[in-house]
């Protein structure tokens, strides 16, 4: 088969496979609900437990992971075409270092203040994700050089330091506090009201086609940065777009989240390796993998191990870094 | 006509002394040229600044009498197009998606590729001789098949003008010579204007019009070829001693003298 007929066939089974996982996964749990109760809108909502643990539990919960899925999966598709760099992944500009920072600060200092439905540490670790990233553009407008080797030296000088602090904080943290803030170190998805849903859906959304309109641009530039201007591509307006854009939708969702790892670096190489380097192809399949990937890993996370839940990003790298390797050695087409 | 005007141009990288050196240079639209001259004369400099891929510090370069700054980047690309040496890329890529890429500066952002922008990437294959292998992995071709898909790519951007930096680097004496066949064949029916950034002598001497010797950013000597190759010359712009040898048909051939590289 030649490469544009596999591309719109993983395309095809990866929208397949999200739907399944969508449809499937809010019916499993450590309480088993009925499909014919859930939507049985005869009964009044109140004494209706099956369509309450469905609706407001489970469904809100697939969609978080939904939506936090798709945006470091593609953040992490961007980072590596820009950067040109396999190990690239959507905390490489040290999101994840600076939204920790601002998360562990806020577990500290206790504050319980809240904006639109958001809690403090969300709040606190959306404004460390946006601090640590303004330092590194700030760092690579110093040094006059958007070029990927300069923007990936600042975002690691940048995510060692706020790790540096966030030890600090830990450290200095007393018993519960520094229970807490292990916890949101390792990411986890929690159930959050359909507002904010709402709200993180519309960003993402429109992050997603402002990514997926420069797919032609992103083709070029991960080939090669003099290539791409030799062919017309005004490269530093697509890198600093492209990346503040990516850097954005994962700051928004590591702040609900925190760093899960593994799904922006794995999915992203895994479309890589079944359909090559196409961005028209390579984000939306993405997205979705990433998607179904995450609610998957969270599913698994929340219903085996009760009472107790797991955080997810325990299963991320459990489960995907098998899968790559496996990948990795079947692979049909050679990078 | 005038395609290239090069007026008063020097550059230099940041913290090195100047590279280019107030260069006036200019080619005719339809030329066929060779830059020559040791490593380090400047000739892929000179290209990529043709380019426009990097900036003189002064001077200015005129294509067709507009001022290359002043064309944007877009414009530039549907105008000349360039082929670096041999490149090989992060991630996997196949070969129609490399010469795909040629049409990027004629396609709106959400524009799709159209039937006549598909045919003229087919015809770009075919005069490259590599439309036999349009879904194969780059990564997985030889340095000569290579070669030949990034000048299909650049020939996909429909250019006047076709900039080669060493285009023949690691290839075979088989595939050197095809590949100055293809471009002198290029320059012929297409009618193109052709810079060639080179090391072979010969081939340069047998495939090309004329001939721009330069050394240590400055231009040494201009001309047709058997003007511009004298063994004097080479020995002094590229410092080594050679035999001239003609065949049967006049033609000139340089052949190094073994263990007489002169030392200045």
């Amino acid at each position: 088969m030649n490469r544009a007929g596999t591309k719109t066939t993983v395309l095809i089974i990866t929208i397949i496979m999200f739907l399944v996982v969508l449809i499937g996964c809010p019916f499993v749990g450590p309480t088993t609900i009925s499909f014919q109760k859930v939507f049985q809108s005869l009964t009044p909502s109140v004494d209706n437990q099956d369509a309450q643990i469905f609706f407001s539990v489970r469904l809100s919960r697939v969609l978080l992971a939904v939506l936090a899925g798709a945006a470091m999966a593609c953040a992490g598709v961007i980072f590596q075409a820009v950067l040109r760099n396999p190990l690239a992944c959507p905390f490489t500009l040290g999101v994840a270092g600076g939204s920790s920072f601002g998360a562990v600060v806020a577990i500290l200092l206790g504050f319980d203040i809240s904006v639109g439905g958001f809690s403090t540490v969300t709040l606190f670790a959306f404004a460390g994700a946006l601090l640590s990233i303004g330092l590194v553009y700030a760092l690579a407008s110093i040094l006059r050089s958007y070029a990927a080797v300069t923007l990936l030296l600042a975002g690691i000088a940048i995510s060692y330091f706020f790790n540096a602090l966030v030890l600090l904080s830990y450290y200095v943290a007393d018993f519960t506090q520094a229970y807490s803030m292990m916890h949101w170190l390792i990411g986890s998805l929690d159930v959050i009201d359909f507002g904010s849903i709402e709200k993180l859906s519309v960003l993402m959304g429109i992050g997603f086609l402002i990514l997926l309109s420069f797919s032609r641009e992103l083709n070029l530039l991960s080939a090669g940065e003099e290539l791409a201007k030799a062919k017309g591509v005004s490269t530093v307006w697509v890198i600093v777009i492209s990346i503040m854009t990516a850097s954005l939708m994962t700051s928004a969702v590591v702040a609900l989240t925190g760093p899960i790892a593994f799904v922006g670096l794995i999915i992203p190489h895994i479309y890589r390796i079944w359909i090559g380097n196409d961005h028209r192809f390579l984000l939306p399949c993405s997205a979705l993998g990433g998607a179904a990937f995450l609610t998957l890993c969270d599913t698994v996370a929340r219903s085996f191990f009760g009472p107790t839940e797991v955080p997810v990003g325990v299963f991320t790298a459990l489960i995907g870094v098998p899968v790559l390797l496996w990948l990795l050695f079947h692979r049909r087409t050679k990078g | 006509m005038t395609y290239f005007q090069i007026k008063n141009l020097s550059f230099r990288f940041p913290s090195s002394p100047f590279h280019i050196h107030s260069l006036d240079l200019s080619v005719q639209k339809g030329e066929l040229v060779g830059f020559l001259g040791p490593n380090g004369a400047g000739k892929s400099t000179l290209l990529r600044l043709m380019m426009g891929l990097l900036k003189p510090q002064k001077g200015e370069i005129f294509v067709e009498q507009l001022a290359l700054s002043f064309i944007g980047l877009r414009e530039r690309a549907q105008k000349i197009a360039f082929v670096a040496q041999s490149t090989d890329f992060p991630f996997p890529l196949s070969v129609w998606e490399i010469v795909e890429m040629g049409r990027h500066p004629f396609l709106g952002r959400f524009e799709r590729m159209s039937a006549k922008d598909k045919s003229i990437c087919e015809k770009a294959l075919e005069l490259c001789d590599v439309s036999g292998f349009k879904d194969r992995l780059y990564s997985e071709l030889s340095g000569g098949e290579k070669q030949r898909v990034l000048l299909a790519s650049a020939l996909a951007q429909t250019p006047e003008a076709l900039l080669l930096d060493e285009p023949t680097l690691s290839l075979d004496l088989e595939h050197q010579l095809r590949l100055f066949e293809i471009i002198q064949n290029l320059h012929r029916t297409e009618g193109l204007t052709v810079i060639v950034a080179t090391h072979e002598l010969n081939l340069a001497n047998r495939f090309l019009d004329r001939l721009v010797l330069m050394k240590n950013g400055k231009i040494e000597a201009d001309g047709k070829p058997n003007k511009v190759l004298t063994p004097a010359r080479i020995q002094s712009v590229l410092n080594v001693e050679v035999d001239l040898l003609k065949d049967r048909k006049k033609m000139s051939y340089f052949v190094p003298k073994v263990q007489k590289a002169v030392k200045n």
